[in-house]
C-alpha cells in the first residue's frame, strides 16, 4: 500500500481518505485476480481428474478455458494495479502499479 | 465389482464446478463494487487528466467482472450438469446393466440345472417294466434333452449378454458426447482466444504459454491500460534496439523488414515509449546511410523504415492524438536544433524535411504549430544560405543524384527527375497543405499592434523569390498552391486581425499577384487556384455584382446583411486580375484527358450555388428590397458570361486553332446553361407530355446557342465570334434557371402550394399531389403552353404567385422573367 501521491506524475490537493480507500479496493483486487489463478487451476484438474476415462474429450476445453481465463485474470491484475497506482494522479503513469502481495485475498 | 464398470469421479466433477459457479459469484459482486468507484470520488477530491482516463478504465473493468461473472457461472453449470450425468450413469445405468448381466447368469445357470435333474431323472429311474431297449432309447432321449436345454440356456445367455454390452457401449458413447459437450460449453465461455496448437503443447509439457494477447483483446472493450503499459515497454525496447542496430550499416531491405515488424505505430503508449528513448544520432546515421550507402532497393527500404518513424514522430508530437502519454517536448526541440547542425549544411533541414513529409501521411497528423515552426525554420534556413552564399545557393548538391527514399518523396517528385531536384522547403510545403491551421500559421505574423497580419514578405518571397532555389517546379508549384488554399480556408464577418479578414487578405494579394502577372503563375497550381476562389466564390461573384471596390483591403462584411455575400468578410478582387489567373489556369483544361474542363466544371458549380443560395436567401427574407431578385439574376447572367470568357482565353492560348477553342467554348456554355435546367420536373408531366418537353428544353438550348453564333466553325473568319454573342440571348436559359429556383423557395413555409391548397380548396387546378400526398406545382412550363385550353389553371397559377410565390418580386419583374423564360412557347 502506498500514498496516493506517491510515485510519478502530479498530484492533486486530494481527500487521502477517499482516495486510500479506492486504491486499497483495487491493489486488493488486483491481488484478487492473481491469487483467482491457483484456484482456478486447481479446478481445472480437478475436472480432469474427474474425467477418469473420459479425459481426452474433456481436458482439450478445459485446459483452454484455464489459459484463456489465466490470460484474462493477469489482464485484470494489471488494469486494478494500475488503477491503483494511478488513483489521485494528474497525469496516467503506466509505470505506476501497486499490487497487494497478500496471498490470502480472494476474489 | 459388477460385470460393466466406468472409470469417472462424478464428486470431483461437480466440486470443480462448484468452484467455478462461486468464481461467478465472487465477480458479479466484485463488478458492483468496482462500478461504484467513481462515484465515490467527488471531482472536488481528484481533479485532472488522469482522473478521466482511470475513471475510464474503472468503468470497463467493472463491466468487464460484470461479463465475466455469468460466464463462470454457465462453465459452472456445465460442469455441474456433467456431474449429475455422470452419476446417474454410475449409480443407475451402470447398476442396472450389471444387475442384469448376473440375472442372465443365473438364469443360465437355472436352466443347465434343470436340465441335468431331467436327466438324471430320466436315466437313473426308468420304469421298471421298461425292457433293455427301451431304456437304451430312452437315455439317448435325455441326452438329447439335456443337449437341447443346455443349448438353449447358453443361446439365450449369450443373446443377453449382447445386448448389455451394446447398451454398456451405447452408455460410454453418451458419455463421450457430455463430456465434449462440456467442454465445448467451457471454450464457449471465454474471452481470450487460445490457438489449439497452445493447448496441445500445454497439455503435453504442463508449461504455461506466453502471452496470448489477451491485453489487446480486452482493449477493444476499453480494458486499455494494460495494453498501453505493454506498448509503452515494447517502444522503449525497439527504440533501445534502433539505437544500437543504427550505430552502424547498412542492413538488407530484410533486417528493415523484420524490424518494421515490431512498431505499433498506431498506438500512443508505443509511440511515446519509442519516442522517448529513441537516439537522434541514431536516426540521423539511418537517413545518412539511406542516401548514401546503399542502392535503390536498399533506398527505398529504409524508406519504408524512416516514413514508419516519421509518422510516428508526426502523431507524436500532436497531444490530441497522444492523449495521456505525451512525447517529451525537448526531443522535438533537440531535433530541430540538430537539423541546422552538420556537414553538408541544409542535409539535416532535408533528413528533417523527409521525416516531415512522410509522417504527416495526407492529414493533419503533426501537431500544427510544431508543422508551421518547421516551415518557417525551413525558409529562413534557405534564406539564411542566400544571404551568406549568395541568392544562386541551391539545394540540388546535397543529395546529387541519389536514389529516392521515402514513397512520400518519390510521389511528389513524380517524373520531375532526381532527387536533387528536391529542395525541403517544398517538402515540408507539401505536409503543410493538408493542415489549414499550419498553413494559417505559416503564411501570417502578428502586427505590431498584436493582431495578425499576412506576412507579405514571405508571401512573396514564395511566389517568386525563391527560384534559384526549387528543385522542381511542378513539386513547389503543388505544394506552395495548397498552402495557400489550406491556409486561407476561413470564411465568415470578422474584421482586421480575424482569421477571415487575414485570408481575404491573402488571397486579395495573391489574385492581383498572379493575375497581373500570369506568367509568375507556378505549374502544379492550378486547382489550388480553383479551389481558393471556389472557397470565396462570394468574393468573385462580388467582383461581378453591382458595388465594384477599390483598394487592397478586404471588405468586412454586414452581420445583418440579406445575402450571403453582404454577410461575409470578402477579399477585394478585381475583373483584370481574375481575368488573367483565370484564363491561364483554365488553359490546363485543354489537357483534362476526359475533355469535361474539371476546373472549369468545379468553378462553374460552385459559382452557380452561391447565386442559388442568394437568389433563396433574397425571396425568403422579408426585408429584401423589391428589384433584388432582378438583380441576382442579371449578376448571374454576367458572371457566368465572364468565365466562360475566362475559359475561352484560356482555350485561345493552348488550342492548336481557334477551331478548336471555339468547340471546346462552346461545350462549356452549353454545359453551363444545363446545370439549371437539368432541373425541370420533366418525369411530372403527363405520359407523352415529357418528351416534347424535353425536346423543347433541347430546342431552347440550341436556339440560344445557334442564334448566338455559337456554331461549331469550321474557317477561321468564324473564331471572331465573341462570348458577348454566345450570351445575347440566353437570358431564356437564365429565366429558367431561376423559376426552378422560386420553385424551391415555394415550396417551404407559409408561401408553399400545400399550404395554399388548405386555404383555397377549391383553386388546386394548377396544383398536384406528390407521393407523400403533399400539394406541389405542376410543370410551369406546361401550365403556360396550356393556357389557352386550361385558363382556369393558369390563372389560378398567376393568382397563386401573386399572392404567394414572391412579394418581392415585383409584378412586373414576375412577368418579364416568366415570359422571358417561355417566350418561344
Amino acid at each position: 500500500m502506498v500514498r496516493p501521491d506517491d510515485g510519478g506524475g502530479g498530484t492533486t490537493s486530494a481527500n487521502y481518505a477517499t482516495l486510500s480507500n479506492a486504491q486499497n479496493k483495487f491493489n486488493d483486487l488486483a491481488a484478487a485476480f492473481r491469487n483467482a489463478i491457483s484456484p482456478l487451476t486447481d479446478h481445472e484438474h480437478k475436472a480432469v481428474s474427474g474425467a477418469g476415462q473420459f479425459a481426452d474429450k474433456l481436458e482439450p476445453g478445459a485446459a483452454k478455458f484455464l489459459l484463456s481465463w489465466r490470460e484474462a485474470f493477469t489482464v485484470c491484475e494489471e488494469s486494478s494495479g494500475l488503477i491503483a497506482g494511478n488513483i489521485g494522479k494528474t497525469a496516467v503513469d503506466l509505470k505506476s502499479v501497486d499490487i497487494d502481495a497478500s496471498t490470502s485475498i480472494t476474489l | 465389482m459388477g460385470h460393466f464398470s466406468l472409470n469417472v469421479d462424478p464428486d470431483s466433477i461437480e466440486a470443480a464446478g462448484a468452484g467455478l459457479s462461486e468464481l461467478g459469484n465472487h465477480l458479479t459482486t466484485r463488478s458492483t463494487q468496482i462500478k461504484s468507484t467513481n462515484g465515490e470520488i467527488p471531482e472536488s477530491d481528484w481533479k485532472g487528466g488522469a482522473r478521466n482516463s482511470i475513471m475510464k478504465e474503472v468503468e470497463a473493468l467493472g463491466n468487464q467482472a460484470a461479463r465475466f461473472g455469468p460466464m463462470f457461472t454457465n462453465a459452472g453449470t456445465a460442469l455441474k450438469t456433467l456431474a449429475t450425468t455422470a452419476r446417474t450413469a454410475e449409480d443407475v445405468t451402470l447398476k442396472s446393466l450389471n444387475d442384469r448381466w448376473d440375472g442372465a447368469q443365473s438364469t443360465y445357470n437355472d436352466a443347465v440345472g434343470k436340465a441335468d435333474t431331467a436327466y438324471r431323472q430320466a436315466v437313473n429311474h426308468p420304469p421298471p417294466e421298461s425292457t433293455p431297449a427301451e431304456r437304451k432309447m430312452a437315455r439317448e432321449d435325455a441326452d438329447a434333452a439335456r443337449s437341447s436345454a443346455y443349448s438353449q440356456a447358453y443361446s439365450d445367455r449369450t443373446a443377453a449378454e449382447g445386448k448389455l454390452n451394446g447398451e454398456y457401449q451405447d452408455l460410454v458413447t453418451d458419455l463421450q458426447t457430455a463430456f465434449a459437450t462440456a467442454a465445448s460449453t467451457l471454450v464457449d465461455n471465454t474471452v481470450i482466444p487460445v490457438p489449439d496448437e497452445t493447448v496441445n503443447n500445454f497439455i503435453k509439457s504442463g508449461q504455461w504459454p506466453g502471452d496470448l494477447g489477451g491485453d489487446d483483446v480486452l482493449a477493444k472493450d476499453g480494458l486499455v491500460l494494460a495494453r498501453d503499459k505493454h506498448d509503452m515497454a515494447e517502444g522503449e525496447q525497439a527504440a533501445r534496439d534502433f539505437n544500437e542496430w543504427m550505430k552502424t550499416g547498412p542492413h538488407s531491405p530484410q533486417e528493415i523488414a523484420d524490424y518494421r515488424k515490431r512498431l505499433k505505430i498506431d498506438s500512443p503508449a508505443f509511440r511515446a515509449g519509442f519516442l522517448n528513448n529513441l537516439s537522434l544520432e541514431s536516426l540521423r546515421f539511418m537517413q545518412m546511410v539511406a542516401h548514401h550507402g546503399v542502392d535503390a532497393e536498399g533506398a527505398k527500404a529504409y524508406g519504408t523504415l524512416i516514413t514508419d518513424i516519421g509518422r510516428m514522430m508526426a502523431a507524436g508530437s500532436n497531444a490530441g492524438l497522444q492523449g495521456d502519454y505525451q512525447v517529451r517536448s525537448t526531443f522535438y526541440e533537440q531535433w530541430r536544433r540538430q537539423a541546422k547542425e552538420g556537414i553538408p549544411e541544409g542535409e539535416g533541414m532535408l533528413f528533417m524535411a523527409e521525416l516531415v513529409q512522410a509522417g504527416q501521411g495526407g492529414k493533419a497528423t503533426w501537431d500544427s504549430t510544431l508543422l508551421a515552426g518547421i516551415a518557417k525554420d525551413t525558409v529562413g534556413f534557405e534564406q539564411d544560405m542566400r544571404a551568406k552564399y549568395g541568392e544562386h545557393w541551391n539545394w540540388v548538391q546535397i543529395w546529387g543524384n541519389g536514389y529516392p527514399v521515402t514513397e512520400a518523396f518519390s510521389n511528389q517528385l513524380g517524373t520531375a527527375g532526381v532527387p536533387g531536384r528536391a529542395d525541403p522547403v517544398a517538402m515540408v510545403f507539401d505536409a503543410v497543405q493538408y493542415d489549414k491551421e499550419a498553413a494559417y500559421q505559416v503564411l501570417t505574423r502578428t502586427g505590431s499592434d498584436g493582431r495578425h497580419v499576412p506576412n507579405m514578405d514571405l508571401l512573396h518571397y514564395l511566389y517568386d523569390g525563391r527560384r534559384n532555389q526549387v528543385g522542381a517546379a511542378y513539386s513547389w508549384g503543388d505544394a506552395l498552391g495548397g498552402v495557400i488554399s489550406a491556409g486561407t480556408q476561413f470564411t465568415g464577418s470578422g474584421g482586421p486581425g480575424s482569421r477571415e479578414y487575414v485570408a481575404a487578405d491573402i488571397v486579395g494579394d495573391f489574385v492581383h499577384y498572379f493575375g497581373s502577372q500570369p506568367d509568375k503563375l507556378w505549374p502544379g497550381m492550378e486547382q489550388d487556384v480553383v479551389d481558393i476562389l471556389t472557397f470565396h466564390i462570394q468574393a468573385v461573384n462580388a467582383a461581378n455584382g453591382k458595388v465594384q471596390w477599390t483598394g487592397n483591403d478586404p471588405h468586412v462584411g454586414d452581420p445583418n446583411g440579406i445575402l450571403a455575400r453582404d454577410r461575409l468578410t470578402l477579399a477585394v478582387l478585381q475583373d483584370g486580375d481574375l481575368n488573367g489567373l483565370m484564363s491561364s489556369v483554365f488553359g490546363l483544361d485543354y489537357y483534362a484527358e476526359d475533355g469535361k474542363a474539371p476546373l472549369f466544371q468545379q468553378f462553374m458549380v460552385v459559382q452557380t450555388a452561391a447565386y442559388k443560395q442568394d437568389f433563396i436567401d433574397a425571396a425568403r427574407d422579408p426585408d429584401a428590397p423589391a428589384g433584388l431578385l432582378e438583380q441576382i439574376v442579371g449578376e448571374h447572367g454576367a458572371a457566368n458570361k465572364t468565365t466562360v470568357g475566362w475559359f475561352r482565353n484560356g482555350m485561345e492560348g493552348q488550342a492548336h486553332d481557334a477551331d478548336v477553342a471555339n468547340q471546346m467554348a462552346r461545350d462549356a456554355a452549353d454545359w453551363v446553361l444545363s446545370l439549371g435546367t437539368d432541373k425541370i420536373p420533366l418525369d411530372k408531366l403527363p405520359a407523352g407530355a415529357g418528351d416534347i418537353a424535353g425536346a423543347g428544353v433541347d430546342q431552347l438550348k440550341s436556339w440560344a446557342l445557334d442564334a448566338a453564333g455559337f456554331k461549331e466553325t469550321h474557317y477561321e473568319e468564324d473564331t471572331k465570334t465573341t462570348v458577348d454573342d454566345i450570351w445575347k440571348d440566353t437570358g431564356t436559359q437564365n429565366a429558367l434557371v431561376h423559376l426552378n429556383w422560386m420553385d424551391e423557395v415555394g415550396m417551404l413555409g407559409e408561401a408553399s402550394p400545400d399550404n395554399w391548397a388548405q386555404a383555397h380548396p377549391d383553386k388546386t387546378d394548377f396544383l398536384e399531389k406528390d407521393a407523400s400526398g403533399r400539394w406541389v406545382l405542376k410543370d410551369t412550363v406546361e401550365l403556360y403552353k396550356q393556357r389557352e385550353e386550361n385558363p382556369e389553371a393558369w390563372n389560378q397559377f398567376v393568382d397563386y404567385w401573386q399572392q404567394q410565390g414572391n412579394p418581392k418580386l415585383r409584378s412586373e419583374d414576375f412577368y418579364e422573367a416568366f415570359e422571358l423564360g417561355l417566350i418561344t412557347g
